[in-house]
């Protein structure tokens, strides 16, 4: 018995009670010439800017911005980083002056810019922190994201800050409160409940005065209600302290964004796509944090495993719809072999049988897509209907066709289908054993399900949280050894992608999968 | 305020009983309002937004389970409602007026000289009648079918209120409060997080003489139906906010308040039971928060006029709105 839970839940509405909430605005004058002149440039090459030239350039530059505006850095690290971008960036425009002499200088300048971060030893933002920081008190640091939280740790180790701790913004979700809570960069970047649900009676942004931050509480409710004497004070209130700077501001969302997603997740795509159309498949595309993003098939009725920690721990692991996932949500990815978390278990658990099962899978849908090919999806749909189906169309031919679907829903579908690619007289057979795959997928699931059940059941949400992902392995080996990565996003309209590319996740950027 | 809900203490880590803090009452007034709104041509819809679900749903289920202990007296009509609504050959569990616990099976329903009653078949042989308006609160539908005996029953014993119980309820009102059945709030969450909190964690209650706190669950006073022994008498029911056919779960009597404790449970289940007054509990912190405040937003532009009388303290950190709804 714990009679702490009550307590925990006393001690938050009592922050609550009396949150002050203080914007410190941060001086450098180094690193804000060096972001407005990347700003400018970006400005500046309107068009241009999705182009692979440039993407090559500002990407570096953009992500080195985002970090130095949302986390301390150890000195050696800050400057081996900066030192190593210039470099690389330098010679990333050696050829610039010819190819786009109007911008030339302009890109220069931002590398120049960027030098002269070099000549400024201290760092203002650590500055900041550490005048902020009382060893005396419960003191959390609030980090955007994940990645740079390691980083920081290594800082912090070299500091004697024991009362220190450093956070991700969803681990303030639970009742661990603080004395004070200092969030590093605009308020925009962070969930709002840190600010309306806080987890300390001090909270302090601290945001460089170039980027621009007007956030306030307000109401949730269209209509709240108002007591008629008042006596509910909304005390929540943002207390400004300026710098004497004055400059042209940048959007807080502008520095975040460092990876147009839609327009490089297209571009790598059409990299990909197989020349053979039919072994595209529809497929949604979830964006995880850092940006990553993986593509999971979106046939109608899919579902993928997910962990969902703000769910109680009987319900963290479920197979939801794929239209369904939410950011926030945990998504599990197969990491160790193929894309396919499923294949490997039910295999195991066909064992013998599995090899001879497949390749029965594998012969009638390549003679189907052999077919397909020839006269293509139409004709196939209505060459089936002639033959008995009652389902076929288009998207569901396709669907048949995928290497992911085992078989069809009804008998009848699936004979004319054996029909169609002249097995007429195995059709029971191949139904036999396609009856077997789909048990032993099922089980599978029920499987893996129940094994990160077992190994989720006691994990520490905030730990999930902090890190951002996490590795488990679900059966013993490294073939079904999965991933679980936070979700950012996810990308509205379905679109079309190589079978091979689904259930691995991929790093946006430079469009290399992600291994 | 009712002195049963004054009573109340919570332990502190420091295992001593403390008072309540002001936000504890405010979610328990609340529920003791809304517990004595009539359920008529409207119903009213309670937001409010929280920095934290912990106890706020067992809080106010407190509230109007406590509101509705004092009101006994008079026939629960919707309890009433329900026991005429069963069909023949539903199994049952009836409290006879010596506390003995029968197991039996509807027959019918019949009227004689005026008073309807309820036969049911207690032996395989053997039928007997209940008074309606005097049984109404005292049979609870079994979880599963019966077998009945081939011999007159003699009953098991049924419990005794416990001393926390006695403390909050007063002896008197502790004995039947624990052996009547009555639907007074459905709570929708997550049923192992809030079973946890209402089962694991202690809370007291302070004796006449102030001296000595009693400590007890918050569960003995809501007497959720999910989280107590098969076939015991019930106050609340749970339902978890995945579950897409709550009514399997609960029965066909629809309850008076639902408490939706997340947004999650408002955006799964919100438009079930239209004559239900609603209690939506939305932690700032969840993430489809904004995704229920859209909905309740959208909701309180066809509100009806006027606004019902609810606590005038709402402690800071907590945001409310509040609105009538048509429920025709």
């Amino acid at each position: 018995m714990s009679a702490s839970l009550f307590q925990d839940a006393v001690t938050l509405y009592e922050k609550n009670d009396s949150t002050v909430i203080t914007r410190y605005r941060i001086e450098h004058p180094a690193l804000g010439k060096f972001c407005i002149s990347l700003n400018d440039l970006y400005s500046r090459l309107y068009e241009l800017v999705s182009q692979d030239y440039w993407q090559k350039f500002l990407i570096p530059l953009k992500r080195l911005q985002f970090g130095l505006c949302a986390a301390p850095f150890p000195n050696d690290y800050r400057f081996k980083r900066i030192s190593t971008i210039v470099d690389e960036m330098q010679h990333h425009l050696q050829f610039c002056q010819k190819l786009y002499p109007d911008l030339a200088s302009s890109a220069f300048t931002v590398l120049d810019l960027l030098s002269g971060i070099l000549e400024e030893p201290r760092d203002p933002l650590l500055g900041k922190l550490l005048e902020l920081t009382s060893v005396e008190q419960k003191v959390a640091w609030v980090i955007k994201e994940s990645r740079l939280i390691p980083h920081v740790e290594e800082l912090v180790a070299e500091l004697n800050l024991t009362k220190l701790s450093l956070v991700h913004p969803l681990q303030l979700k639970n009742l661990t409160c603080y004395d004070h809570l200092i969030v590093i960069g605009p308020s925009r970047w962070f969930p709002e409940s840190i600010f309306t649900a806080p987890r300390a009676s001090q909270i302090d942004i601290l945001i460089f005065d170039w980027i621009k931050d007007r956030w306030k509480p307000q109401s949730i409710f269209v209509s709240p209600f108002r007591p008629s004497d008042s006596s509910n004070r909304n005390h929540l209130a943002v207390k400004e302290r300026e710098t004497g700077s004055r400059w042209e501001g940048i959007d807080s969302e502008s520095i975040l964004n460092i990876v147009d997603k839609t327009s490089s997740l297209v571009s790598t795509l059409k990299a990909e796509w197989d020349s053979d159309e039919y072994e595209n498949v529809e497929a949604v595309c979830i964006f995880l944090e850092g940006d990553l993003a993986v593509l999971i098939e979106a046939n109608e009725g899919a579902k993928t495993l997910i962990i969902d920690p703000d769910e109680d721990s009987n319900n963290r692991i479920a197979r939801v719809f794929v239209k369904d996932i939410k950011s926030g949500v945990f998504v599990l990815v197969r990491t160790g072999g193929g894309g396919d978390y499923i294949v490997p278990v039910a295999d195991k658990i066909m064992g013998d049988q599995a090899p001879q099962a497949r390749e029965y899978q594998k012969r009638w849908k390549e003679s189907l897509r052999k077919h397909v090919k020839r006269n293509g999806l139409l004709e196939t749909s209505i060459d089936l209907l002639d033959l008995g189906s009652y389902l076929a169309n288009e998207i569901n031919v396709r669907n048949w066709m995928s290497p992911r679907s085992i078989r069809t829903q009804n008998y009848s579908d699936f004979l004319a289908i054996m029909k169609l690619v002249g097995f007429e007289g195995k059709a029971q057979e191949y139904w036999s054993v396609m009856n077997r795959i789909n048990r032993a997928h099922n089980k599978a699931g029920f499987k893996i399900r129940a094994l990160l059940l077992e190994q989720v059941k006691d994990l520490n949400m905030e730990i999930l949280q902090k890190q951002g992902q996490m590795h488990f392995k679900v059966s013993g080996d490294d073939e079904a050894e999965m991933t679980a990565f936070r979700v950012e996003g996810v990308l509205s309209e379905t679109l079309e992608a190589p079978y091979s590319r689904i259930g691995k996740p991929f790093k946006l950027e430079d469009q290399l999968w992600h291994e | 305020m009712p002195e049963s809900l004054l009573r109340l203490c919570y332990l502190s880590s420091d295992d001593k009983s403390k008072v309540l803090p002001e936000w504890a009452y405010f979610f328990m007034r609340l529920g003791y309002q809304l517990a004595t709104m009539p359920n008529d041509s409207y119903r009213v819809v309670t937001c409010i937004a929280i920095p934290t679900r912990v106890f706020a749903c067992s809080l106010v289920a407190t509230g109007i389970v406590l509101a509705k202990a004092g009101s006994q007296n008079s026939i629960d009509t919707m309890q009433l409602e329900y026991i005429r609504g069963l069909k023949s050959g539903t199994s049952v569990y009836i409290r006879t007026d010596n506390n003995k616990r029968l197991r039996g099976i509807v027959k019918k329903f019949v009227e004689f000289h005026g008073k309807q009653y309820i036969l049911i078949r207690t032996t395989e042989s053997m039928e007997q009648g209940f008074s309606l308006n005097d049984y109404a609160s005292r049979i609870t539908v079994a979880d599963q079918d019966i077998n009945l005996p081939r011999h007159q029953q003699s009953g098991y014993s049924v419990e005794t209120p416990s001393k926390f119980l006695q403390c909050c309820l007063g002896e008197k009102l502790a004995q039947t409060y624990i052996l009547d059945s009555s639907f007074e709030a459905l709570l929708i969450g997550k049923k192992s997080v809030i079973e946890h909190e209402v089962s694991s964690h202690f809370i007291s209650c302070k004796t006449s003489d102030k001296v000595v706190g009693v400590t007890g669950y918050l569960q003995e006073i809501l007497r959720v139906r999910q989280f107590s022994g098969a076939n015991k008498s019930y106050r609340t029911q749970c339902v978890s906010s995945l579950n897409i056919t709550p009514e399997k779960e609960i029965g066909k009597q629809a309850p008076p308040l639902v408490i939706f404790d997340g947004a999650s449970a408002y955006i799964n289940l919100g438009h079930k039971w239209r004559s239900a007054h609603q209690i939506v509990l939305l932690d700032r912190t969840e993430r489809q928060v904004a995704d229920a405040v859209e909905l309740l937003n959208q909701s309180y532009a066809y509100r009806l006029t006027g606004t019902p009388s609810l606590p005038e303290n709402i402690p800071n950190g907590i945001e409310m709105m509040v609105y009538k709804e048509n429920i025709e």
